[in-house]
């Protein structure tokens, strides 16, 4: 079965670490595609700039999105992957430090799947991470490719 | 009736009284020049004198009578007139006393037949007020004696005043330098057909203070606005701040913890006892540190929190999270006294906050009675409604009544009773923030009352 991507939008290194161990931890094997600012991150998706020439509509198993990035933020990337065609039916976890009842507000109003807040114990981020991949890899479906 | 009958009789007796003098006179008169010339006529000789007598009396009679009625009739009515004269005087005398002597101006009008306005009369204090001897206008007309009046609405409106009755009143400033030099209150009104009257008070004192009052009012508008304009902005900025703290001060804290996790679980055997307990203190450092945070959180946007202040039912709201906090501790007795039917004005949302705080304390700091009892109820002290929530717990000692409220102080130790110090802060700020007040009584092993009031 064909293992499909999960795409870690997050420039923040320690938690970029932290996640990539827990995820290690709870056994989840997929392809761990990594982007550290919301310029790479539109890049990728949309395969555009250093990503020409990738498939766009390769369908992620799950894209988890930081909201605070550097040059374009969590939220306008969430806009802009409902927005076209290809990319809105991506699943799309809302995945931050911010407790903020606006952000979270705001992020569902865009059309996040989900809206996850980061713990600080580490214990507990790793335990979230579990029930992510619990649900995300294994319970949640999505469609095929859409071509 | 009674009266001219009385005439009558009065006139019949006058004229017989005439006949009877007149001729008697003439019989007298005939019968003395008789005797006097020997001559003897007998009675029936003076019939004929008696009756031209009497007729020529009652002629006679009449006419003096009537020359004296007129006479007295004249004099009585000199006297009337005179009188009335008198009277007449003392009343104009009166009226213009008035006239002369208020303080109002008053310049007098009369409208004639061709519509001219003509200038009648002024009183002193017209002079005064108006700086001019209005003496020199009268006479003219209303645009001859004053011309800048010419043409304003004044002419029109004191023709209507004194040839249709309606009166009019204004008020005339005059301004000097944005200053008020001058104000007068101006009445115009019909004393008489075709006559008119205005009177002019001054008013400049009031005027002045009226304006005065003005200026000083959007002073205050003003800065009030200012005021409201720079307490939204450090809202703004608290709100703000509290979305970095929030998010960016958590951040190094999860990869303090993180990694001290991972140094922990990886290098294991690399470590000794103490380097591991050092690793765990530091994580329990970072996960305080995120708490303190959350509680500074919670604290601030109470502040910031937009209330909407409606009616609600608070026996109901207590009874809620009683039962809320029952469930959590499944295994202790605890029992609740609610009186029904508690109505109160407020913000439901910061309530229940206050609500769950100060029932989560009585019910925590009663977790080692046998049977804890947390009443909840409502009194009138000295006019203000209190309500209290009272428990049979801990309690402290009333000389640290004063750290009570203070944000993450603490009377017990964190092994007694668990707890960061924010509660009674928040509750304390809400409290606050309905124009409230609350306290606090209690002994040390006793239980504690805390009593709060809203307005």
């Amino acid at each position: 079965m064909n293992k499909k991507v999960i795409l870690l939008i997050e420039d923040n290194q320690d938690d970029e670490m932290l996640t990539l161990r827990a995820m290690k931890k709870n056994n989840i094997l997929n392809e761990v595609i990594v982007l550290r600012d919301g310029e790479e991150a539109l890049d990728y998706i949309f395969a555009k700039g250093k990503y020409e020439g990738r498939d766009a509509t390769e369908v992620p198993q799950v894209i988890l999105l930081d909201l605070n990035l550097p040059k374009v933020s969590g939220l306008e990337i969430l806009r802009r992957i409902r927005e076209d065609e290809r990319t809105c039916l991506f699943p799309v976890v809302v995945l931050t430090s911010s407790n903020s009842e606006k952000d979270m507000v705001e992020s569902y109003k865009l059309g996040a799947n989900s809206y996850i807040r980061k713990p600080v114990d580490f214990d507990q981020f790793v335990d979230s991470v579990k029930q992510l991949g619990l649900y995300w890899l294994v319970l949640n479906e999505i469609p095929a490719d859409t071509k | 009736m009674t009266d001219s009958k009385n005439e009558r009789v009065k006139s019949v007796i006058r004229y017989i009284l005439f006949f009877i003098g007149g001729g008697v006179f003439l019989c007298c008169f005939g019968f003395i020049r008789d005797w006097g010339m020997g001559y003897h006529p007998g009675i029936t000789g003076y019939i004929i004198p008696m009756l031209v007598g009497g007729v020529t009396g009652i002629i006679i009679g009449r006419l003096f009578f009537k020359s004296r009625k007129q006479f007295m009739q004249s004099g009585v009515e000199e006297g009337e007139r005179k009188q009335v004269e008198e009277a007449l005087r003392e009343s104009e005398k009166k009226f213009r006393n008035i006239i002369e002597s208020s303080p109002m101006g008053m310049h007098m009008y009369q409208l004639e037949a061709d519509g001219r306005l003509v200038f009648t009369g002024a009183n002193p204090s017209a002079d005064a007020l108006l700086g001019v001897e209005n003496s020199q206008f009268i006479g003219k007309t209303i645009e001859e004696a004053f011309p800048p009046l010419k043409d304003t609405e004044v002419p029109e409106r004191y023709r209507l005043a004194a040839g249709k009755g309606i009166p009019w009143e204004t008020e005339q400033i005059a301004y000097e330098d944005d200053k008020i030099a001058g104000a007068f209150e101006v009445h115009a009104f019909q004393t008489s057909p075709g006559r008119m009257v205005t009177t002019f008070l001054e008013i400049t004192e009031r005027k002045r203070a009226e304006e005065e009052i003005k200026k000083l009012n959007e002073e205050l508008e003003q800065r009030v606005k200012e005021r409201t304009a720079q307490l939204e902005a450090a809202n703004k900025e608290l709100k703000t701040f509290n979305y970095s703290v929030s998010h960016d001060l958590r951040a190094p804290l999860r990869a303090i913890d993180g990694f001290s996790r991972v140094l922990l679980e990886d290098y294991t055997d690399k470590l000794d006892e103490e380097g591991k307990d050092y690793l765990e203190r530091v994580c329990k450092g970072a996960e305080r540190m995120s708490i303190l945070i959350d509680d500074m959180l919670k604290l601030s946007r109470v502040t910031t929190y937009e209330m909407d202040k409606k009616k609600v039912d608070m026996s109901k709201l207590v009874g809620r999270i009683a039962e809320e906090l029952q469930a959590l501790e499944e295994d202790r007795k605890i029992e609740f006294i609610i009186p029904g039917n508690i109505q109160i004005q407020a913000d439901e949302h910061l309530l229940t906050i206050v609500l769950q705080n100060l029932l989560g304390n009585a019910v925590k700091f009663t977790s080692q009675k046998e049977t804890a009892r947390i009443e909840f109820g409502v009194r009138d002290t000295g006019g203000i409604r209190e309500f209290f929530i009272k428990d049979n717990g801990a309690g402290f000692k009333m000389e640290y009544e004063d750290k009570l409220f203070v944000p993450f102080q603490r009377l017990h130790s964190m092994q007694e009773f668990s707890g960061s110090g924010i509660g009674l802060s928040i509750v304390e700020r809400i409290i606050l923030r309905h124009n409230g007040k609350i306290r606090a009584e209690s002994e040390e092993n006793k239980g504690a009352t805390f009593y709060f009031s809203f307005h």
